[in-house]
């Protein structure tokens, strides 16, 4: 996906009204099948009926997810996860696996910081809009909290869980088919947005206080960690 | 010059290599043969640093792989068939590499895919390319940068006669310069007599020059 589609994609997102977006039956079951089935197991009646029956948190949890699914997919299309023939080649034009790793690591992240800068901008630049035409108080697609701080966190949080998705595609390219990377992280973020069963905005992905947002950039930025060095320890195929 | 020093290497309890040492001069034009299985893939991979000694040596002019450089330098390299980004086209495959180092720019990519006759399909995706013409980008990928070593396991594997007629052009270049070498694996007694000066022969946990 180049930076331009995933801009104009961004940009139709975010003009139509979350729940319109949101209300999309597919993302709803995907985004909540997990999170029902955890709420089964529990016998909580009461969370039963919330995943049920699309309440606005819901709506902008599943519109939330649509927009990581589409930063997502251009984070991971642009990554430098080579096939692992041709990895091994440039490695060697780098000379060492730590260049690699370097290079690797420097695009990637410039590709994290323009899809998640890209959305922020488009968020606001769309809600300055729809202030000035209907009013104030009459937002109802920025699923946040008025605080300056929230937008920043959230900032830092949707890179966070973006650089994660380029992190795991360097990973397991070559170790794992792409089909299968592409589950594995579409699983995850699902996970990570559905597993909420006080109800609370408690999941890591979920719309939540700044104190949530600081939890899940640390829990995100561990896994990084954990996964380079995993990445760093792996054979080399040729 | 590249020396193996005294080099041993198991795999899975099996001794490839045992105490092996070997030279090949700068300049020289050398053919690995031997059963499959032997380790001439092996051999290849331990020169070029993709895979490392259970104990001894390997220098290349001068600079101890593992230790002074981790990767072999200035060396084109293709070796059990490196695969390339297949929704990308052959010129933004070879295009990815060369940013790398940098050392050529557009004009030599295409310069490159002119010398492999792939000039026309320089813009499809590789996905649409048949066995031969991923066979022509590799031997690409590997010159196109003019390096001075050039190791390559069976390289006319998928050719048809126009690719075989390219390659031997390109490697006439590298057997024809003494600053240049040449190192390739291969089965075809043709190919071996073509390109080879000197023919190594693995197996049996060693490798050694021939004399026919």
């Amino acid at each position: 996906m180049s930076k331009k589609i995933y801009a104009i994609l961004t940009a139709i997102l975010i003009a139509l009204p979350a729940h319109y977006v949101g209300n999309i039956p597919v993302f709803r079951n995907v985004a909540y099948s997990l999170h029902d089935a955890l709420a089964l197991l529990g016998c909580n009646p009461t969370q039963m009926y919330n995943c049920g029956f699309g309440n606005s948190w819901n709506t902008f949890t599943n519109y939330f997810l649509v927009i990581l699914i589409c930063a997502g997919v251009f984070v991971y299309s642009n990554s430098y996860a080579y096939p692992e023939g041709l990895r091994t080649m440039s490695i060697l034009r780098f000379g060492s696996e730590n260049q690699y790793w370097k290079y690797a690591m420097r695009r990637n992240l410039k590709n994290v910081l323009f899809a998640s800068t890209a959305y922020i901008i488009l968020e606001f630049a769309f809600c300055a809009a729809f202030q000035y035409s209907r009013g104030f108080g009459e937002i109802q697609h920025v699923p946040y909290d008025h605080f300056a701080i929230t937008y920043v966190l959230f900032w830092i949080k949707l890179m966070a869980v973006l650089s994660l998705v380029s992190m795991v595609a360097e990973v397991f390219t070559g170790r794992l088919p792409r089909a299968g990377i592409i589950g594995m992280i579409i699983v995850g973020i699902v996970l990570l947005l559905s597993i909420d069963v006080l109800q609370n905005q408690t999941a890591l992905l979920a719309i939540g206080n700044w104190q949530r947002q600081v939890q899940a950039i640390v829990v995100f930025v561990a896994i990084q960690i954990a996964l380079f060095a995993y990445g760093k320890v792996r054979s080399l195929k040729i | 010059m590249i020396q193996l020093e005294n080099v041993t290497k198991t795999y899975k309890n099996n001794v490839i290599f045992r105490d092996l040492s070997l030279e090949i001069p700068t300049g020289a034009s050398v053919a690995v043969t031997g059963y499959n299985g032997s380790g001439k893939s092996v051999l290849l991979k331990l020169i070029t640093g993709f895979s490392r000694p259970d104990s001894g040596s390997i220098i290349v002019d001068g600079k101890r792989i593992g230790k002074d450089i981790d990767f072999i330098q200035n060396a084109g390299v293709f070796i059990n068939a490196p695969q390339f980004m297949n929704h990308a086209t052959g010129y933004e495959n070879l295009m990815m590499l060369a940013e790398i180092r940098k050392a050529i720019g557009k004009q030599e990519v295409l310069d490159v895919l002119e010398l492999v006759k792939l000039s026309n399909a320089k813009d499809k995706k590789v996905r649409t390319y048949s066995q031969g013409m991923i066979q022509r980008l590799r031997i690409a990928q590997a010159i196109m940068e003019s390096p001075d070593i050039l190791i390559m396991d069976e390289p006319l594997n998928a050719l048809d006669k126009e690719g075989i007629d390219i390659a031997h052009c390109i490697f006439q270049e590298y057997i024809d310069n003494p600053q240049k070498t040449l190192l390739f694996a291969s089965h075809n007694t043709e190919e071996i007599h073509d390109f080879a000066t000197s023919i190594v022969r693995v197996g049996d946990g060693t490798a050694q020059y021939i004399h026919e």
